[in-house]
């Protein structure tokens, strides 16, 4: 069977040409996230596009004060009515999207990088150095973030930032001890010996072959991280550790909105938790598809 | 060191401490490996070939005893990178998982491609011209991803691998066991063709296999729990083994007029060799 | 000799992300009583799916047709209780890896004495009679095996031990699948000793599976071969060793080095062996077959006897006149 490098066959479909290739992928993306995935990636984008396009979109000014009608019910000038201040919830609902995406985003870069990073270093190293970073995660494992928000508060004052820094910096251990775990593994494979018997330095190994074999499984983590820095961003807000009154954010708004709720007006809070709640299930839901093994693997 | 010796090992220990104790996996081992020379390694599991390979290629530290090849002598120590990398450019080694010695994530071109940037000096534009011409060189003609070439063709990109660097000694170690009957004969053939094409090219073949040694080894050494029991040319040790230990490894392979030999009590077997 | 175990046109297909998938399109088999029968193949034969069909140790998901009968009576038919007592008493076998079937954290003794136990026998008639079966496979030690946990043992070791078990329940047909591929040559024969031994003293039946065809050949009376999931030959193991038939045997046969004498080159099949589901329509053995007409490619040859064995070929006689003449179909 003579044939050229990119056009061969072999009975399990292999080398193909440029234009199938795509079409493959997106078979194959299509078929690892399924119909959950799909929706939940869809419902990402779009909450994602809101987020960027806020100020465009808001009907109204988020932060415009009327005390006349606080706490007013769902209305056709206001659809999710007021806040207690008068500021339409709608409106806040949008623009809080912003840093209710932008926290968590920025939490998740924080701890995978440094997570991965401390993971593949520790993992390629072995011996005391593994040992060192090892304990010192442990440390990490013991404070939740909430202590490390009143810290980071006390230090750099109640923002976004201290908030995004304290559970970043939580989440650390989680990140690297997963990947540690499968770098550990993937470092007694025969083709890591084979590059370090090509004579390869072992930061060029670690960046060029293991990491990347890694990527999947950090990406998938990281997704479901997402969802999770949610939840305690959200969290800190509501005690007040994190963004800060005026400036409008979900978590800010299901605690702002607990007087409406004995008001018969508790709008505010539900449609705030209700954003919070679908959009940590649609990184979970697209975090667990994606690190779901795709098929039997040969 | 003379020209026509491409590796020399002189006495060569290894000693490995499992859980305390202390276990000696080659003890004092010496042979040389002449150039364009095919030597075969006979072992069963606990013979200590792999560990001997391991040393060969850099990947181990010998406790004791000198390495010597293409110029250069095994450290005791660490090795700088930039020897490690000289070392690699004098011998490289095929492995025996066909399933997980290649990067999963990388063609065969871009893996062959790589070990050519690394070593052969061969301008970037050239070097996937060039990693075309070794993967034809071995018969493999496609490109893909490991999981979708089968385990022969995935030891053809791992040999076209070893080879890009245009190493002087190529080691294999059990690089057709794991391979289908049928397709072992392709490979093996492969390094026959290679073998022709490249006088110059020692092959040091570790194997538990009686015939494939007699297929394509030149002298065989017979290693029996760390050392090399008997050592000669590979007809001379397969036809007239003189030590025990072969004549009962030539008597356990099946062969024209075989029969089974006679049923006797379990030998002297301490465990799973660790090695 | 009364025939045993006989498996008649076996299909074995498994769910996968593509549909069902055939891991065994057809295999036909037969083993007498007393008899050593070899089965050979590389991967993707289907040979150890063969072997688990007769014992139905198969996958939960899968689906089976066609027949397999042990004295006449249907295994695939069985009910629970009837499976139970075929397994233990009627058949054993034994696997490729002893390390992984036997359990690491119970003794030899506890693994040899639980199915006695189970049925109620006292503790120390078990035990007596896991020594003497300990001894039957020429342990040395009984007592200290006995009291010894799996990892202490040698490959070989263990090996035996899963032997004395299978044989526990005096089983009449033995199935082993690459029983001694995992472990060394020098020990492998001394396993192969063992067991053809008790097979002989016993009267057991043996369906022995391998990769290896000289092995097998030298190990029992008949060879089986099959390939991408079909039967394609079968002949007493002398002659399928000096004169095969199949231009897949005859491939496989000459595409292994000789131990006795160096080759050449050695006369090797193109492309890989195939798995039952990756088979083109016809003959699976046509795209490497160098002798291979149109008409192999439309329909599936069917297993035709001649003398004492058996080929599916469309070609076989015009290849092999002097031994395979034109035959109507069984």
């Amino acid at each position: 069977m003579s044939a050229s490098p990119l056009t061969a066959a072999s009975p399990r479909g292999a080398g193909v040409v440029l234009p199938q290739r795509v079409r493959g992928a997106a078979r194959a993306i299509v078929a690892r996230l399924g119909v959950s995935g799909i929706a939940a990636a869809l419902l990402l984008v779009f909450l994602t596009v809101v987020a960027v396009f806020a100020p465009d979109i808001r009907p109204q000014d988020p932060d415009l004060v009327q005390l006349g009608s606080t706490f007013a019910g769902p209305s056709s000038a206001h659809w999710l009515g007021t806040d207690q201040s008068g500021r339409d919830v709608f409106s806040r609902l949008i623009v809080g999207a912003r840093p209710a995406l932008l926290g968590p985003l920025l939490v998740v870069v924080l701890a995978t990088v440094i997570g991965s990073i401390l993971a593949i270093a520790s993992a390629w190293a072995g011996g005391i150095i593994d040992g060192i970073v090892g304990r010192t995660l442990d440390l990490l494992f013991a404070f939740p973030a909430i202590l490390l928000a009143i810290l980071a508060v006390a230090v750099l004052g109640a923002s976004l930032l201290a908030a995004v820094i304290a559970v970043g910096i939580a989440y650390i251990p989680y990140v690297a001890r997963v990947v540690r775990s499968e770098a550990v593994r993937q470092r007694t494979l025969p083709y890591i010996a084979a590059c370090e018997a090509q004579g390869q330095s072992p930061a060029r190994i670690c960046a060029r072959h293991l990491l990347p074999n890694l990527l999947p499984l950090i990406i998938a983590q990281a997704t479901v991280s997402f969802g999770y820095a949610m939840i305690d961003l959200s969290a800190l807000s509501f005690l007040g550790f994190g963004v800060q009154a005026p400036a409008a954010d979900w978590g800010e708004m299901v605690a702002a909105g607990e007087p409406g709720i004995l008001l018969h007006a508790p709008v505010e809070s539900i449609s705030a938790s209700f954003m919070i709640v679908i959009t940590v299930l649609a990184f979970t839901v697209l975090g667990e598809r994606l690190g779901a093994p795709a098929g039997r693997r040969v | 060191m003379p020209e026509q010796v491409a590796a020399a090992v002189t006495d060569l220990r290894k000693v490995f401490k499992v859980s305390g104790q202390e276990v000696t996996a080659v003890a004092g081992i010496s042979f040389k490996l002449a150039r364009g020379e095919s030597l075969a390694v006979v072992g069963e599991s606990g013979s200590g070939k792999t560990t001997l390979a391991r040393i060969l290629m850099a990947l181990d530290r010998p406790t004791s005893g000198t390495v010597e090849l293409g110029g250069m002598r095994l450290p005791r120590g660490r090795m700088r990178s930039r020897a490690r990398r000289r070392w690699a450019g004098h011998v490289q080694m095929v492995f025996q998982d066909c399933y997980s010695s290649l990067d999963p994530r990388q063609t065969a071109r871009q893996c062959v491609a790589e070990a050519l940037s690394l070593h052969a000096h061969v301008a970037r534009g050239e070097r996937t011209a060039r990693a075309i011409e070794l993967l034809e060189r071995v018969g493999l003609h496609i490109d893909a991803l490991p999981r979708d070439l089968s385990g022969g063709q995935r030891q053809r990109v791992a040999i076209a691998r070893a080879l890009a660097v245009a190493p002087r000694v190529l080691i294999l170690d059990e690089a057709v066991a794991a391979l289908d009957v049928s397709v072992q004969g392709q490979v093996l053939n492969v390094l026959a063709d290679i073998r022709d094409e490249t006088p110059n090219l020692s092959l040091l073949f570790i194997t538990h296999d009686l015939a494939v040694v007699r297929q394509i080894a030149d002298r065989v050494l017979v290693m029996e729990r760390g050392t090399v029991v008997e050592e000669g040319r590979v007809d001379d040790v397969l036809d007239r083994p003189a030590h025990p230990y072969t004549q009962r490894l030539r008597a356990s392979v099946p062969d024209a007029g075989w029969s089974l030999p006679k049923a006797g009590p379990a030998q002297a077997g301490a465990g799973n060799g660790p090695l | 000799m009364s025939e045993m175990l006989a498996i008649q046109q076996l299909r074995v297909e498994l769910p996968s992300a593509d549909g069902w998938r055939a891991v065994v399109a057809d295999a036909t088999l037969r083993i007498g009583s007393g008899e050593a029968v070899g089965l050979v193949g590389e991967s993707g034969s289907g040979k150890s799916m063969c072997a688990r069909a007769a014992m139905r140790i198969l996958p939960d998901r899968a689906r089976v047709t066609g027949t397999i009968t042990f004295d006449g009576e249907s295994v695939l038919d069985m009910g629970a209780r009837r499976l139970r007592s075929y397994c233990g008493e009627e058949v054993a076998m034994i696997f490729q890896d002893p390390s992984v079937h036997l359990n690491p954290i119970r003794t030899v003794g506890d693994f040899l004495t639980e199915a006695l136990r189970d049925r109620g026998v006292a503790k120390h008639v078990a035990y007596e009679r896991a020594g003497s079966l300990l001894s039957q496979v020429l342990i040395a030690d009984p007592a200290r095996v006995l009291s010894s946990y799996p990892h202490q043992l040698s490959g070989g070791m263990q090996q035996r031990v899963m032997i004395a078990g299978a044989l526990a329940g005096e089983p009449r047909l033995l199935l082993a699948d690459e029983p001694t591929t995992a472990l060394d040559v020098t020990t492998q024969a001394e396993v192969l000793a063992i067991v053809d031994r008790l097979r002989r003293e016993r009267g057991l039946a043996m369906l022995f599976i391998s990769h290896d065809l000289e092995l097998a050949a030298a190990v029992c009376d008949r060879t089986v071969v099959m390939y991408a999931g079909r039967t394609v030959e079968e002949q007493p193991s002398t002659a399928l060793h000096r004169d095969p038939v199949h231009p897949y045997t005859v491939g496989l046969l000459a595409s292994r080095p000789h131990i006795a004498a160096r080759q050449p080159r050695l006369d090797v099949l193109p492309g890989r062996p195939l798995a039952a589901y990756e088979a083109p329509p016809g003959c699976p053995f046509a795209p490497r077959c160098a002798h291979v007409q149109d008409a192999c490619r439309e329909q599936v040859p069917p297993l035709q006897e001649f003398g004492d064995g058996a080929v599916a070929c469309r070609r076989a006689a015009e290849l092999h006149p002097s031994r395979v003449t034109e035959r109507v179909d069984a």
